[in-house]
């Protein structure tokens, strides 16, 4: 960034930089504490997790809650969750291109209105859509089934906008190649400009991946057997006191701490990509 | 953590110039489908999937859920089985002053006391937070990561991991202990925050006027409690995770501001705080509104996190937020119509506070005499 | 089906010197034993801030939400409001307490974990003691009797048949198949429920004497009111008396009458 380099004179370090930087990394070790400490409860014994919380070397070491958890119902959960996520990943990379395409390239009529609807229904908090949601799931037939839990997690109006705004960024001399050369839309769209649009496909598959993994609302809605709850939902049903079940801490930490592993690894190889991609999802 | 589904994308729809046939007309005759049509055909191919899903699945229900709220439906069979009702719902949410409508009174009262609170301290740190890491030193991508790092992770591990730091005896009243503080029962307390702090002032009696007067159902001294401290803990959790989320977009916004302003502003004599105020805050006004209005509409949607708490808005009602109100009155008492018109209340409730908010942060066309700072 | 009883931790009860003749059975004798047993890590009797604890109070008192057949709402009487001042006293001294002060999530947790010597609870205690804190001695006792003689609340579980099933006739004879004294006995046996049937009842007495306490009570019980959103009533109920120190009790039981009066019509 800059393009000058100074010459390195000896100058005493000043205060302001190290308060900067203290207060900087006081504050990054706040925001990673809590997942520290979720990681050493997870491997405390109960009796530690409630009476030397602070501690952040278990003594004794126990596994005792990641047992429990994996000889009930975590397993099922994980591939719940596995299950849901990949293909409403699949399924929102394959139908927001395409239509981000349609919508950046293609002239079709009442593209404007299409437009204009998917603009609306973005508005719409989703805190509205629960119960409707609900309403269509039940009247499909799909409640308590994978489909009922994938396919409305299809309709990702944000996912259009990125791929449609990426597709305009495209020169159109490549379409204009495609076309000489005979190719149709769709073959256009397939062979031609699909593959340069890896940057974005690959965000979409993030944010995607994201997005479905740590969705709770809308498996509460759309299925209430336990085998088909994914892992936020049958996290979730561990937590609390309440008639006959305990605070294990410890149990519930090794829980959190799994199921946060896979958005954590997804975030650290991905994450510029995934930072650019928040900033480009708002603009002004 | 603010659900942060929602994307304000404003982009204008553009027409993009159809692909151009290459000089000459695309010929009519034996063809019988011109370039035209096949694009025609194309596009709404590639749209249809994209528009059946978002019109089936939200469009639709939506409707649906209309009807619902004028009706009585109680959960068996088809939604349109209910029987019409009017806005008997609404009302009784509204206007009816019974236990329906101190419920929802109670749950404005809680999230409107969350926005206040929780908006502030996510957009302040956010914007701290970006300030941080815009500048290109050694070490701030590290820093960004941390910053960004509890945003990746979902509602139900943040309850959990928040749940066992606040609890009685865990990590956050042991460390308060070392300053001698003996920290609440975070999780359990439905004091709020602000009766406390008139309390350690002095003012402890309600004064005669805010008992007897109510509205919806709650007396106007239950309205200026404040959160609870049990809320308190559920707006860190938010505090930690958004913040991360919006520091990338005020990021954005700072990196579009040439440093050659704040030099010539160094060159008059301004300081860093008057170069921020005066520089930096306005010309990052329309980054500070796309925050805000995320913020708030997140923060009016609070779900998740009281649902996974397993505490149905307690202790004491004090967590319970009308999103977890309509889905508990649907859900667990089969009161869809009611449910259903709470949220439709809800979405009022946002439009009209994101209005109010852009409306206060709209850009003047002039800037006002006592606000220039030149002369 | 059981009823609320007193379940008494052993060990405590001896420590602090006290012997069967010490089993409480009035209100001051309750208040007399749990400041006995009282000590520094322990409170006494622990209860949980819920109209499900307080009930027995009340109807040891004389009150109860309603009338007997349901048709009017009962829940501001004098008798209510003394009953919820004296377990509002009660809580006042050091010797008994509330599980959510504790951070114990039930009183069965607070039980376990010896945060209270005692506690009110129901026949599921029996199963969460196994499973969580097996080495717990325990012994359950009826609750003590108030002013007005003895009280309790008893809770079952029901066998439900959807509107909506093809099966029905089938389902019908299933449960009836299924509430035969035989079967709840064998249902007692493999994991715990007391049977409802009467005529299992002397069978079963003989086999889990340590469980008669939950048994017995149920003779002076009663249970939640059953008309609809009744539900959203003990809610809010149960939302006020979380912060059971500061309120009033005239003021909570009033708000009860109003809720419950307008879902009885």
């Amino acid at each position: 960034m800059n393009g000058t380099t100074v010459k390195r004179t000896r100058t005493p370090v000043r205060p302001g930089r190290v308060i900067f930087w203290t207060v900087a990394i006081l504050i990054a070790l706040a925001y990673l504490y809590p997942f520290v400490v979720s990681i050493s409860g997870a491997f405390k014994t109960d009796a530690q997790a409630t009476n030397d919380p602070l501690a952040l070397i278990p003594n004794p070491w126990s596994i005792a809650g990641f047992q429990a958890i994996f000889s009930s119902w975590f397993p099922r959960a994980l591939l719940n969750s596995v299950v849901v996520t990949v293909f409403v990943t699949l399924g929102r990379v394959f139908f927001n291109s395409l239509a981000g395409y349609a919508l950046a390239r293609l002239r079709f009529p009442g593209r404007t209105a299409v437009m204009a609807g998917i603009l609306a229904v973005l508005s719409v908090p989703a805190v509205v859509l629960l119960i409707p949601r609900f309403l269509v799931v039940t009247n499909l037939g799909l409640f308590n089934t994978y489909a009922g839990m994938i396919i409305p997690l299809l309709a990702d109006a944000a996912g259009i906008f990125i791929m449609r705004n990426f597709f305009l960024s495209i020169p159109q001399s490549v379409e204009e190649a495609a076309l000489i050369d005979g190719a149709g839309p769709f073959r256009t769209f397939w062979q031609v400009v699909l593959p340069m649009a890896t940057p974005a496909l690959v965000t979409l598959t993030v944010l995607s991946f994201q997005g479905s993994w740590n969705e709770l609302a809308h498996f509460i809605v759309s299925a209430n057997n336990p085998d088909l709850a994914p892992l936020t939902r049958a996290v979730a049903a561990v937590i609390g006191g309440g008639m006959g079940r305990e605070n294990r801490f410890p149990l519930q930490l090794a829980a959190a701490t799994l199921m946060t592993i896979p958005p954590a690894v997804v975030f650290f190889i991905f994450q510029r990509r995934l930072m650019n991609a928040s900033i480009g999802a708002v603009k002004e | 953590m603010t659900n942060g589904g929602d994307d304000l994308s404003t982009n204008t729809a553009t027409n993009a110039p159809p692909i151009p046939a290459r000089g000459r007309r695309p010929r009519r005759r034996g063809k019988g489908i011109t370039l035209k049509t096949r694009q025609a055909v194309a596009g709404w191919a590639f749209v249809a999937p994209v528009v059946v899903l978002l019109g089936v699945f939200l469009v639709f229900p939506i409707i649906m859920a209309l009807w619902v709220s004028v009706s009585d439906w109680s959960g068996a069979g088809s939604p349109f089985t209910g029987d019409f009702v009017g806005l008997s719902n609404f009302t009784d949410i509204l206007v009816d002053g019974g236990l329906a409508t101190r419920q929802f009174g109670t749950s404005l009262r809680n999230n409107l006391w969350y926005v206040i609170v929780s908006v502030p301290i996510i957009t302040a740190l956010a914007l701290g937070l970006a300030r941080i890491v815009s500048k290109p030193r050694k070490g701030v991508g590290l820093l960004r990561t941390a910053y960004y790092f509890p945003s990746v992770t979902s509602t139900v591990a943040a309850v959990i991991i928040f749940q066992f730091l606040f609890n009685v005896s865990g990590a956050i009243n042991h460390m308060l202990a070392w300053v001698n503080i003996s920290g609440p029962n975070w999780t359990t307390d439905p004091r709020g925050v602000l009766h406390l702090a008139l309390g350690a002032i002095g003012v402890e009696q309600a004064p005669g006027w805010a008992t007897e007067n109510a509205v919806l159902g709650l007396p106007l001294w239950e309205w200026l409690s404040g959160p609870s401290v049990a809320m308190m803990v559920f707006i860190f959790m938010a505090s930690l995770g958004a913040s991360g989320t919006f520091m990338l977009i005020f990021l954005a916004g700072l990196k579009q501001i040439s440093p050659d302003v704040y030099e010539a502003a160094a060159i008059d004599g301004a300081g860093r705080w008057t170069q921020f105020v005066k520089i930096t805050l306005p010309l990052l006004r329309p980054t500070m509104l796309t925050v805000l209005t995320l913020s708030l509409i997140g923060s009016w949607q609070v779900f998740d996190q009281i649902f996974a708490a397993g505490e149905a808005g307690g202790p004491a009602n004090t967590t319970l937020t009308p999103a977890f109100l309509s889905f508990s009155w649907s859900f667990n008492n089969q009161q869809w119509g009611r449910g259903a018109a709470t949220a439709f209340l809800l979405f009022c409730i946002i439009v009209v506070f994101s209005l109010i908010q852009r409306h206060v942060l709209r850009e003047s066309s002039t800037v006002p005499r006592r606000k220039r700072f030149y002369k | 089906m059981g009823a609320l009883a007193l379940a008494i931790n052993n060990t405590a009860w001896e420590e602090a010197g006290l012997t069967d003749a010490d089993i409480p059975t009035t209100w001051d004798e309750l208040l007399e034993v749990a400041e006995r047993l009282t000590t520094e890590d322990r409170v006494g009797l622990m209860l949980t801030p819920e109209f499900a604890r307080v009930g027995p109070f009340m109807l040891q008192n004389g009150a109860w939400l309603v009338n007997e057949d349901e048709t009017a709402a009962t829940a501001n009487t004098p008798e209510a409001v003394e009953a919820l001042t004296a377990v509002q006293d009660m809580l006042a001294t050091p010797y008994v307490g509330l599980t959510t002060d504790a951070g114990a999530g039930w009183g069965g947790e607070a039980f376990g974990r010896e945060l209270a010597a005692m506690v009110v609870e129901g026949p599921w205690l029996m199963g969460a003691m196994a499973a969580d804190h097996p080495d717990l001695d325990f012994r359950v006792v009826e609750m003590p009797a108030g002013p007005a003689g003895p009280g309790s609340m008893f809770f079952t579980n029901g066998w439900g048949i959807a509107a909506a099933s093809p099966n029905q006739d089938a389902a019908l004879d299933l449960v009836r198949f299924l509430i035969e004294p035989e079967q709840q006995l064998a249902f007692a046996r493999a994991f715990g429920p007391i049977p409802s049937s009467i005529a299992a009842a002397d069978e079963w007495a003989a086999e889990f004497p340590e469980l008669v306490a939950f048994k017995d009570g149920v003779a002076y019980s009663r249970t939640f009111p059953t008309m609809t959103g009744f539900a959203d009533v003990m809610s809010d109920f149960n939302a006020q008396l979380q912060q059971f120190g500061a309120i009033n009790p005239q003021a909570v039981l009033d708000s009860v009458q109003g809720n419950l009066e307008a879902i009885i019509d």
